[in-house]
């Protein structure tokens, strides 16, 4: 009845107000439950002190009353920081609620903004997705066979100059080195592949037959070279 | 039913019928009980101010921080809506228990 007799922007100011002060007034539930528990123990010496009673006397009484005083402050605390927890997740929802709705709001408002918003966003993830997948593929992803950091290319230098080593430094360095497990040589070559009506082009390489054991792979279908086909006339 | 819930609750319902008449801090509360049951019941501290902390964290009274009759700063406790609707519950949870032990305790 009372409420109802109030003017609309007191009763608005009713509803802000236990927000506020939960964020603003607040003191620390540790330091609220001290103080109204202290307030409690004076409380009741003054009134056993009116009663006739010598102030410290009075004291000892009050706390006598009230019995195990830690026992109490503690379960207070407990309570009082559940209270807390309770109501910052509520503040958080609804918080979360309001810049939701605001957000929906000016979306909506302004279209022509909010479309240079998501398109901007839209090129923006879509370009930084191609550069990582980009980088991803060439720095980042692993080689696609074991122990990788094992493998070397040997290259040759000629006045400063790399360069790729020759058949007969090949033969050279593959009988007189031990450093390597497997050396193997490949020439880069295009082949023409010609099954049914159109020849293809393919990419390929002429290699010795341990190529493949340098790299620890095998074929999923048929074998790799033996070391007799890796011979001049075969 | 005589068990631990129907005491808290007549705890509880003590708490908000005090406060029905306007906001007390905790020290109130226990004084206007023991003064207006002749102190036929006295409220033990140690039920009291755990009761408040529940009953605050569940929202039937508020609290806020004011000035004490003596200008002190007090603690003081708020009933709020739903804790009046909890004390019309209490109090008729109350009515049919007395009620119940009535007919054993007072045969006509």
């Amino acid at each position: 009845v009372r409420r109802a007799a109030r003017l609309p922007d007191a009763m608005d100011k009713e509803a802000r107000a236990p927000r506020l002060r939960s964020t603003l007034g607040r003191i620390p539930v540790r330091q609220e439950v001290d103080e109204e528990l202290a307030f409690h123990l004076e409380m009741r010496t003054r009134e056993y002190v009116e009663a006739g009673m010598e102030p410290a006397a009075a004291r000892r009484a009050a706390l006598r009353r009230f019995g195990d005083m830690e026992a109490v402050r503690r379960a207070c605390r407990r309570i009082g920081e559940g209270r807390e927890r309770d109501m910052r997740r509520k503040e958080w929802l609804g918080e979360l609620r309001q810049d939701l709705a605001f957000a929906a709001r000016q979306l909506v408002r302004a279209p022509g903004f909010s479309t240079l918003a998501v398109l901007t966003l839209a090129l923006g993830i879509g370009a930084t997705a191609a550069v990582f997948s980009a980088l991803h593929a060439v720095v980042l992803r692993p080689f696609p066979f074991p122990e990788a950091e094992r493998v070397l290319l040997v290259e040759t230098t000629w006045r400063g100059q790399p360069g790729s080593v020759s058949a007969g430094n090949y033969l050279y360095i593959q009988s007189r080195s031990r450093a390597y497990t497997h050396l193997a040589a490949a020439q880069y070559a295009n082949f023409n592949l010609a099954e049914g009506d159109a020849p293809e082009r393919v990419w390929g390489a002429r290699v010795t037959h341990d190529y493949f054991d340098v790299f620890g792979v095998r074929p999923s279908l048929g074998r790799t070279f033996r070391a007799e086909e890796d011979q001049p006339g075969q | 039913m005589v068990n631990g819930d129907r005491l808290h609750g007549t705890l509880d319902a003590l708490i908000l019928k005090t406060l029905s008449h306007g906001p007390l801090h905790g020290y109130g509360i226990a004084r206007w009980l023991e003064e207006t049951t002749d102190r036929a019941v006295t409220i033990e501290e140690g039920s009291l101010y755990p009761a408040l902390y529940r009953m605050e964290r569940r929202g039937w009274i508020e609290a806020e921080w004011g000035t004490s009759e003596l200008n002190r700063r007090a603690k003081l406790y708020r009933i709020t809506r739903t804790g009046r609707t909890q004390l019309a519950l209490e109090t008729k949870a109350w009515q049919e228990f007395a009620g119940a032990i009535g007919k054993v305790l007072l045969p006509a």
